[in-house]
This record gives structure tokens, C-alpha cells and sequence, in this order.
């Protein structure tokens, strides 16, 4: 099963690559060449971008092709539980945080909550209401602290605006 | 012969004072907590503090740095002890005996023994420095833009064979990081590539967001996934080691030292695969090969003693050639350039001060390993029961704020979470990450190399070929290409073992 899958993603991401490499070396191509600064073909901006969209072309196509041929691929089992559900919240929360610090959102107040929701939904699940009062209230605290620790490091110590 | 000494007695008399020999202490116990916690590597952690201590004074800076790679390079030994689950990818190699030892109740002993053969690697990786570096440094003046070009090139191909599985996804890594590192106004005649017309990308991907993001962003995600709640072994014997088994142990130390700094010192090929190698080469000496992978205490002090000594190894093409020896060198390396030191051949004779701070920062940081190894272990068990779930979080808040300080800049916010999603994803897929890095940092080497190889050619490219290093660069570059073609491959495996048949 997971021999499979592997496969069927290199196969994927070999013809991505494909594609990738050839758009970079047509729009290397199309780089101007100043040669009224001196500059030749193989000295001008897009001649090296241009070789590395092809390699990366081809390397794709013997990703593509060794996919196709043999089924079965050498990637290591993987023995522990995973979750694609849980780096999928963790990506979700992140990026919504990024995007909070990016669009200039107070830092405190934004970073107090993305910990606390964090940590909250990270151990919500399996533990009874008690539990789950105190480790709202245990985040909260974390957050708070780290916030204005970090807070305190950048713009006091290092001089440097936070959003 | 001597003329060393007086730099090497600076590098130590500008660290003996009580805030200097403070801040070491403290980055030796974070780098020690950043190591043994799974989760937080080396790369990381190294790639967050420069970003957090662009701010201060150089010197310091680079002393924090070093002490944190040191010591995470080592910590991780305890959670491989502890957990079986190694703290940095380099000590995956100490957990086969090391937790073995563990449930022998004998986990004292053997974070004692990884404590003395992170110490002694690291030592023979200093002398190996201290040896290596002049002469190199050297020999290095001697290079010209064609071997810089064949040695970038080789550079990123070799890291993309050894660090993964599968050189090919290894090299597509490496390609990718090289394109990275050509977006943005090229040097030459200033053109913006790949820049579409947004102002932010004609400036380029700058290197730490780019690498928090590959390290920090995408780690989190990948430590998230992963549900698997460890248990903590009891460590209540002695963790001081007796003299007589490390005398027992000495060949094996000197051996691995050795061949952990020459590991080291290839490029873009560091700490883990330092690990494995000493690791493979004890067992094929040793009079007890049966006992590896369960409980050797031989095995153990290899793979240590390795993956220390592959630290100062990894940072002497550093210190001679501007060209990292591992993903961690490389944060180090982007570090010691924004500090204002030049690493590169030129460093011997503009910057040699610098070369003797940094194996004093070294030995410094390897009393680090001896004092708080022996010294923290009932702290270190409980910071081994901190739970991912409430640690993640501030290290994400961090991954997003140190970047954005370096430059101020909202962009750079964006620049992480993308290389941390495409880091994450092509991670998922079996791609090592090294090369990537790899890749960002010679990508500028790789072209402006290129460019003047090719003007000073003038038409004739036998200059690539033809002089004597370059041709010894394009045959490993060669070799490692022909490698993978199948028939190419059959064939020299089919002469190889007729030669070996041809043998009694």
C-alpha cells in the first residue's frame, strides 16, 4: 500500500517537475541578452536558469519513468502513527497566524491567541472537562508569558518593531 | 611552525571573561535542551537563533551559534538514549545501541560513554581543523572560477546523493535550491529574474527565511503528524564513565573521530551520515560485530564520537573554500556572513583571527559537552517530558517573528510559510532537505562562476576539462551521474566482481 502510493507520487510529482523545468527554461530563453554591456549567450542572465530547468526536467522524467516501470520503491516503512489530519489543523492555524502577523495585527494580542487555540485544540480530545478548563487556562498563561517574552527580547533588547 | 600561537591564545583571552564564558554556558544548555528535544534540530535551532541574535555583537554571536550547534549535535544523543527517538536526525545512529543500553538499565552509563565520545570527537575534529585549514586554505588560493564552478556544482550533486535515499530526488532538490538562489536581480548586468514585476522578489530570496522555513515551518508540521507519545526510561545508575572502559574504547574513538571529520569536511554530507559511517566501519573492526544493535557499547561511542567530529569537519570548507560541509554548517555559514566575516579562501589571509576564535569557540563548547553532559541529567529527563503539543506552537510564533526581524520585512513572513509548506510536502515525498539549502547558498557561486569560467575561456572550454583540478571536480561529477544510468552501473558492478572473483 504504502510501495503504491509512493510510486503513484513520484509519477506526479515527476511529470510536475517536468513541466516546471520546461516552463523555467522557456522563459530563461526569452531573458534578454545585453549585448551592448558585452554580454554573450552563455554569459547573459538566462543561461544557467536555462540548464537548470532542463536538468530539472529531466530528473523529473527519471522520476516519472522509474515510477512507471517498478511499481515497488524502496521508501521506508513508517512503523509510528501519523496524522495528516493534525498537520493539516497545525498548517490551517500557522498560516492564519502568518497572515495576522503579515496584514500588521497587533503581535500580542494575535500570538496570545494563536497559542492558546494551539494548545487547546491540540489536547482536547480524550480528556474530561476538568482537564480541559486547565489546559485552556495553562495555554493562556504559556501564551501570555512567551508573547511578552519574546515581545520584551525583540524591541527592547535587539530594537527591532514588532508588527 | 608556532606562528599560530599567538592568534590561537587571542581567540582564548577574548573569551576568558565572566560575560563572555556566561553567554557560552548559556547557549551550551539551550543547545543541549534544542538537541535532545525531538522536534527542535540542530538546523533549526541554529537557523532561529541566528535570526535571534543578528542584533548583537559578532563575536558573541557567532560563540552563542557554535556552542548551540555543538551541543544540539550532542543532546540529541539523550533522547536517542532516553526515548529511542533520536532529538536531531544526526544521532538516529546512537539510539540502535543506546536504548538498547537503556532498557539494559544501563542509560546512565550510556549517556555517560555519548558524552565522552561527543568529546572526543569533537576534539579530533578541532586538532583535524586546526591541521587541515592552514594548508587548504592555501592550496584553495589557487582555485579560479572554473574549479569554484565544478566544486559548487559538485558540492550540491554530492549532497544530493548521500543525504537521502534516492540521489535523483536528492538532485531535484538541489536543482530547486539553485533556482531559488537565481531569482531576483542577478549580479552581472543587473536583470531581475523570475521577479514577474513584484519589487520584493527583484531583491531575491533572502537565505534564513527561506531556510527557518524549510527547517522550522516544515518541522513543525512533520512533528505534528506524527502521534507517538514516548516513554521515558529510568536512568538512576552512574553516568560518570569508569576510566578503564573508555581506555577500552580508545581505537574506536580515534577511528570514528577521523573518519566523522573527513565526513564532515565533504560537501553539503555531515553529522548524520558521519554517524552512520563510523558506525558501519566499528562494526566491520570490531571482535564483537554481533553485539551492534544490541546494547555494543562499542557501536554507541562510534556513532557519538562520529557525528561531533563531523562538526568541526563540516565547517572547515567552511573556513577554506566559502562552501558548507552540512545543512547546519550552512545556517553557520549565512550567519558568519551576516556578521560581517568573509569564509572563503581569502579568510587565511584577511581574517586568520577568525579561524583561531573559532576552534577556541569550539573547545569551549566542548568543555560545554563535558561539564552539563555529566552534570544535567536529572533536568534534561524532565525537559524530555515537555509534550510537542504545547511546545510547536511557540516555536512557530518564533519561526514567523525572528525572520520578519531581520529585515523588518512583512514579505519575508510569506517567504517561511512557503518554503515551510514546499518543505513539508516534498519532505512527505522522501526528498532530503540538505541539498535544498545546499543549493541557495552555491546557487549565486554556481552562476557568477560560470559566467567569468566562460569569458576567461573566450570560445575554448577545454579549460573546464583540462586543468588539473577542475578535470578531478568533472570526473567526481561525472562519476556520480554515470552512477545512476542502469546498464553504465551493471557494467561496473559485473568488472568489479570479476575482479574480486580474479582474487583467492
Amino acid at each position: 500500500m504504502q510501495d503504491q502510493t509512493t510510486s503513484r507520487a513520484d509519477l506526479w510529482s515527476g511529470l510536475f517537475w517536468i513541466v516546471l523545468g520546461a516552463a523555467i527554461t522557456v522563459h530563461s530563453a526569452g531573458m534578454p541578452v545585453p549585448r551592448n554591456l558585452g554580454a554573450t549567450t552563455m554569459t547573459g542572465p538566462g543561461f544557467l536558469p536555462m540548464l537548470l530547468g532542463g536538468a530539472l526536467a529531466l530528473m523529473g522524467l527519471t522520476l516519472a519513468v522509474r515510477a512507471l516501470r517498478a511499481p515497488r520503491t524502496d521508501a521506508p516503512e513508517t512503523a509510528e502513527p501519523v496524522s495528516n489530519g493534525r498537520a493539516f489543523l497545525a498548517l490551517v492555524l500557522m498560516v492564519a497566524y502568518a497572515a495576522a502577523l503579515a496584514t500588521r495585527q497587533p503581535f500580542v494580542p494575535s500570538t496570545v491567541l494563536f497559542v492558546t487555540v494551539f494548545v487547546t485544540l491540540f489536547n482536547w480530545q480524550g480528556q474530561d472537562p476538568g482537564r480541559r478548563i486547565r489546559t485552556v487556562l495553562g495555554a493562556l498563561a504559556m501564551a501570555a508569558a512567551c508573547a511578552f517574552a519574546i515581545e520584551f527580547v525583540f524591541e527592547q533588547l535587539f530594537f527591532v518593531r514588532l508588527p | 611552525m608556532f606562528d599560530f600561537l599567538p592568534f590561537l591564545l587571542t581567540g582564548f583571552a577574548n573569551l576568558l571573561n565572566p560575560q563572555t564564558m556566561a553567554l557560552a554556558a548559556v547557549a551550551c544548555v539551550g543547545g543541549l535542551i534544542i538537541g535532545a528535544l525531538p522536534g527542535l534540530t540542530a538546523t533549526m535551532g541554529l537557523a532561529l537563533l541566528t535570526t535571534m541574535t543578528l542584533h548583537m555583537n559578532s563575536n558573541d554571536a557567532i560563540l552563542i551559534l557554535i556552542c548551540t550547534y555543538v551541543m544540539a549535535i550532542y543532546g540529541g544523543s539523550r533522547s536517542a538514549i532516553l526515548l529511542n527517538i533520536p532529538g536531531t536526525p544526526s544521532s538516529a545512529a546512537t539510539a540502535l545501541d543506546g536504548y538498547v543500553l537503556a532498557r539494559q538499565g544501563r542509560a546512565g552509563e550510556a549517556m555517560g560513554l555519548a558524552t565522552i565520545g561527543s568529546v572526543l570527537g569533537t576534539l579530533v575534529g578541532i586538532l583535524l581543523l586546526a591541521v587541515i585549514t592552514p594548508p587548504l586554505g592555501e592550496f584553495a588560493l589557487s582555485f579560479g572560477a572554473f574549479e569554484f564552478f565544478w566544486l559548487a556544482l559538485a558540492g550540491v550533486m554530492l549532497s544530493g546523493n548521500l543525504a537521502g535515499t534516492d540521489p535523483v530526488k536528492g538532485w531535484i532538490a538541489g536543482i530547486l535550491g539553485l533556482l531559488v538562489a537565481m531569482i531576483g536581480q542577478e549580479p552581472a548586468y543587473g536583470y531581475p529574474r523570475f521577479a514577474f514585476g513584484v519589487p520584493e522578489l527583484t531583491g531575491g530570496i533572502q537565505l534564513l527565511p527561506a531556510m527557518v522555513g524549510a527547517f522550522g515551518f516544515a518541522e513543525v508540521l512533520y512533528v505534528l503528524r506524527s502521534k507517538a507519545n514516548a516513554s521515558i526510561t529510568d536512568a538512576s545508575d552512574r553516568i560518570i564513565p569508569r576510566m578503564r572502559d573508555i581506555i577500552a574504547l580508545r581505537w574506536t574513538a580515534v577511528r570514528s573521530g577521523v573518519l566523522g571529520t573527513f565526513i564532515g569536511l565533504l560537501p553539503g554530507v555531515g553529522e548524520d551520515i558521519g554517524a552512520w559511517a563510523s558506525y558501519a566501519v566499528a562494526k566491520r573492526f570490531s571482535k564483537t560485530p554481533e553485539k551492534f544493535g544490541r546494547g555494543s557499547t562499542e557501536g554507541l561511542m562510534a556513532a557519538e564520537t562520529g557525528n561531533n567530529a563531523a562538526v568541526p569537519g563540516a565547517l572547515i570548507p567552511v573556513l577554506t573554500l566559502g562552501i558548507p560541509g552540512s545543512g547546519v554548517a550552512a545556517v553557520l555559514m549565512a550567519a558568519l556572513i551576516i556578521h560581517g566575516a568573509q569564509p572563503g579562501p581569502l579568510m587565511m589571509t584577511t581574517n586568520p583571527q577568525m579561524i583561531y576564535d573559532i576552534i577556541a569557540m569550539l573547545t569551549v563548547a566542548t568543555l560545554g559537552i563535558l561539564v552539563f553532559g555529566l552534570s544535567l541529567t536529572r533536568l534534561m529527563i524532565l525537559v524530555l517530558k515537555v509534550k510537542d503539543t504545547w511546545l510547536m506552537p511557540v516555536v512557530a510564533v518564533l519561526c514567523l517573528v525572528g525572520p520578519y526581524a531581520i529585515q523588518s520585512s512583512y514579505f519575508d513572513i510569506w517567504v517561511v510559510v512557503f518554503f515551510g509548506v514546499v518543505g513539508f510536502g516534498l519532505r512527505l515525498m522522501n526528498y532530503p532537505m540538505a541539498p535544498l539549502v545546499l543549493g541557495i547558498v552555491l546557487g549565486t557561486i554556481l552562476d557568477s562562476n560560470l559566467r567569468r569560467s566562460v569569458t576567461l575561456a573566450n570560445g575554448d572550454f577545454s579549460a573546464f576539462f583540462t586543468r588539473p583540478i577542475s578535470a578531478f571536480l568533472c570526473a567526481i561529477v561525472v562519476a556520480m551521474i554515470l552512477a545512476q544510468v542502469g546498464p553504465v552501473r551493471r557494467l561496473v558492478g559485473r568488472g568489479w566482481s570479476a575482479i574480486r572473483g580474479a582474487r583467492p
